[in-house]
């Protein structure tokens, strides 16, 4: 009796052991960073190691500008939030203040789009067409729903 | 044993559905510093 009971225990230890084994070694990766997001391309994309390679060197090389543009993009919506306060609030508006923003928006706006394109082109190019394919079926949506292109 | 593992499999494919949506949606807002997030969620939800 006490034998046939350490064998199960034993097989549900044995389970246990490979059950969390297989799960911690099998677990994608946790975080929201580029090293994660350019894992997830490669396992999404089935890319070989060479064009992981050159995607990944594609993405490190854009990220730093694209990080600081979505900064100023922020920056910009709260600067536009604090204009439209103080229209409801005091009745007036700096116009030329006002004028100045809109051209930088506007700068701010030209630039996220170029350095977008520049990147999607610059990732496809490395892909191929099934990849390509795949790949900007994901993007299609946002493509869809800005009404704009990311490709040149 | 078997159990075992099978049963990480399918908390494994799981993990790997949610964390799919969530490393695309990131991803799509580090690509693009325009998007709102109503684009972001309808493309990171496409099977």
């Amino acid at each position: 009796m006490k034998h046939t009971l350490l064998i199960i225990l034993l097989g549900i230890a044995a389970g246990v052991l490979s059950h969390v084994g297989w799960f911690m070694s099998q677990r994608p990766c946790g975080a929201n960073n580029l090293d994660c997001q350019l894992e997830w391309m490669k396992t999404e994309l089935k890319l070989s190691d060479e064009q992981f390679a050159r995607i990944k060197t594609i993405h490190e090389k854009s990220s730093p500008r694209l990080l600081a543009l979505a900064a100023q993009v922020v920056r910009m919506r709260d600067e536009y939030d604090a204009f439209e306060r103080e229209r409801t609030t005091s009745g007036q508006v700096d116009f030329l203040e006002f004028a100045h923003f809109v051209e930088q928006r506007r700068a701010v706006d030209r630039e996220c789009l170029t350095s977008t394109q520049q990147l999607v082109a610059d990732a496809t190019r490395v892909m191929t067409a099934q990849q390509r394919a795949r790949y900007l079926g994901l993007l299609g949506p946002v493509l869809q729903g800005t009404g704009r292109s990311l490709l040149n | 044993m078997l159990l075992g593992l099978f049963l990480a499999e399918v908390r494994l494919s799981r993990l790997h559905a949610e964390r799919g949506v969530q490393i695309a949606q990131s991803y799509l807002r580090l690509i693009d510093p325009l998007i709102d997030e109503t684009a972001v969620n309808v493309a990171a939800h496409r099977p």
